[in-house]
């Protein structure tokens, strides 16, 4: 599948704090990719190094395979931590600046403006806005010339659950237009609601790379052990409706679809002749799963 | 062109830059027209006993081809000004993270850079034309018979002034790229200006103390005062014919030098 954006061992120290570690990313063309992780976890220091606003220490990226340059700036529409703009100037005069800089031709900025449910204030200065009308309006305004990538930094903080809602559809519309959306997000649900693919952080490390449901799709899990764990862990691998398996602590964690439960699992084992000395549920909430996921790297790289 | 544009969106819709420069010119009107009613005790020949009262205007500041020297070495003091007001547009950008945000829809830092040194260019274009015009304006009304040559005789210190402007408004931007903020950076260029360099030439001493950035510029185009009350002649100096061309040089020089600087400063950080 075509890559809109790669990183390799990109990383960036400041003093002796890394910020960023080797981050290995790939984002596809087309998805909503969620770049998940907690505050200072690094996901606003890697968005400025790919916008060019951050000097990386060391490592790369590349926009569309090639180096960046102004076609690549045309072509990405990006927020970066808080909507900036020039506050004694309205709507139209701000978006005409950026489309001065992007050099758009005919910028449709009623149109614009329209999409994001502004076109009413599109005259009153920006300093009159309120947050969840800033946050629309940097929308509007990367997507003034038409960008193929769309990339958005907490575009929810501080808003209302209104105006997140408001944001959340906004972006899903945006999406099926065909634009690739990178949004990064300290919210897990947030993610789960509208990206496809998503890459954890902690501390500058990638814990996580994958498509969402295999971080949050499934319905619990469930730890298992048996005598002969090599059998075991071969017929689990041809049953269906298992997401993934890990080893864990000398267990098996399954992470299941919703489709199969555990005493599905148990019967299919025994018709099997495997008869499990250990068998847990756990049902656990998105936001836990986070949490897991976080620890139990944690206590790995411990 | 694509950057004079983008300087004239953000520029054009600040009340500041519309009052500022309002208030400017109306300050230099003020100073050009006024100038000449300055008054200044002198000597009197036919009187024995006392003095009399002479204003700027008899003594004559209007008169040219003097009128330039006189008008731009007072308007120097009000540079300032302009300098301020680039101050508080360059350093808004950082406070407003539109910097940064310029960077991201498309600028390349070299851009940005060059679209604040077409600010300082414009700035101060604005400053001379304010200052050449009003010049002019009192040239016509006390020169009655002067001829077109007579006004274009000494008219280069415009041209002085411009480069001394310029100089400072580079000045400005450094100092602004360097700290980020209008308040420290008004406090630095004045403390500079004003007290630091002074007291630094003062301890240098004299031929080496030409050299320091700021002294060109200023000692450029000199107070024309002692030849306009005549103490030249009655104290025997001579005055320069002129402004000076060495001094313009290093202007000019330090212009570029501080031109560099502000690029290096912006090249070398994060946004
Ligand atoms: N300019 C800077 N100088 C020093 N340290 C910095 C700088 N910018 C970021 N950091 C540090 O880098 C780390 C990552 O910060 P970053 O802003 O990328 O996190 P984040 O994931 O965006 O967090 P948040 O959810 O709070 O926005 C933090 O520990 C932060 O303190
Ligand atoms: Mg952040």
């Amino acid at each position: 599948m075509e890559k809109v954006l790669k990183t390799q061992a990109l990383t960036k120290r400041y003093g002796s704090l890394t910020a960023v570690n080797e981050l290995e990313l790939e984002v596809p063309k087309g998805s909503v990719f969620g770049i998940l992780g907690p505050n200072g976890s690094g996901k606003t220091t890697t968005l400025g190094m790919v916008l060019g606003v951050t000097r990386p220490t060391s490592g790369n990226f590349e926009w569309f395979g090639g180096k960046p340059s102004f076609e690549v700036k045309q072509k990405v529409g990006a927020l970066l931590e808080t909507p900036n703009f020039y506050p004694y100037l309205s709507a139209i005069d701000n978006l005409k600046i950026i489309a001065t800089i992007k050099e758009v031709k005919d910028p449709d900025i009623e149109g614009v403006l329209q999409t994001v449910n502004l076109a009413q204030r599109a005259s009153s200065k920006f300093k009159t806005y309120s947050l969840g009308m800033k946050q629309r309006l940097a929308i509007a305004a990367a997507l003034l010339s038409h960008p193929e990538v769309l990339v958005l930094d907490e575009p929810t903080n501080g808003l209302d659950p209104e105006g997140i809602a408001e944001i959340r559809s906004m972006i899903l519309d945006i999406a099926k237009r065909g634009i690739t959306v990178i949004l990064a997000s300290h919210l897990l649900y947030e993610i789960e609601k509208v990206c496809t693919h998503v890459v954890v952080l902690r501390k500058g490390h990638l814990i996580f790379q994958g498509k969402v449901d295999e971080l949050t799709g499934h319905d619990g899990f469930i730890e298992i052990k048996a005598a002969d764990m090599n059998k075991l862990e071969t017929v689990l691998q041809s049953m269906a409706g298992i997401e993934n398996i890990r080893k864990k602590d000398g267990l098996l964690v399954l992470a299941l679809q919703q489709q199969i439960s555990p005493e599905e699992i148990n019967r299919s084992l025994a018709e099997k002749g495997i008869y499990v000395s250990h068998l847990h549920f756990r049902k656990n909430s998105l936001e836990k799963q986070f949490l897991n996921l976080i620890k139990t790297t944690e206590n790995e790289t411990a | 062109m694509k950057l004079l544009k983008i300087e004239w969106l953000k520029l054009k819709g600040h009340p500041f830059f519309w009052i500022g420069l309002g208030l400017y010119a109306a300050c230099m009107i003020l100073l050009v027209s006024k100038a000449g009613g300055i008054e200044w005790r002198v000597d009197d020949p036919d009187n024995e006993a006392g003095q009399k009262l002479l204003n700027f205007g008899e003594a004559g500041f209007y008169k040219l081809p003097y009128i330039w020297q006189n008008v731009t070495y007072l308007a120097g003091y009000f540079k300032f000004i302009p300098a301020f007001l680039l101050i508080f547009f360059v350093s808004n950008e950082y406070q407003y993270r539109t910097y940064r945000q310029n960077i991201i829809d498309g600028l390349s830092i070299g851009e940005f850079y060059t679209s604040k040194l077409i600010s300082a260019f414009i700035f101060s274009v604005i400053s001379v034309l304010i200052i050449g015009v009003n010049a002019g304006i009192m040239a016509i009304l006390y020169n009655e018979s002067a001829s077109a040559a007579d006004y274009f005789q000494n008219m280069d210190y415009l041209l002085a002034y411009f480069a001394e402007v310029l100089f400072l408004m580079l000045l400005a931007l450094f100092l602004t790229f360097l700290f980020k903020r209008s308040t420290i950076t008004v406090i630095i260029i004045l403390l500079y200006y004003f007290i630091v360099e002074p007291l630094a030439g003062l301890a240098i001493g004299d031929p080496i103390s030409d050299y320091l950035p700021t002294r060109p510029s200023r000692e450029m185009i000199t107070q024309p005062f002692t030849r306009m009350l005549r103490l030249d002649v009655a104290f025997k100096i001579k005055s320069p014919e002129t402004f000076s061309y060495h001094f313009l040089l290093l202007t000019f020089l330090y212009t570029v030098i501080l031109g560099f600087g502000g690029w290096w400063i912006l090249k070398r950080r994060d946004l």
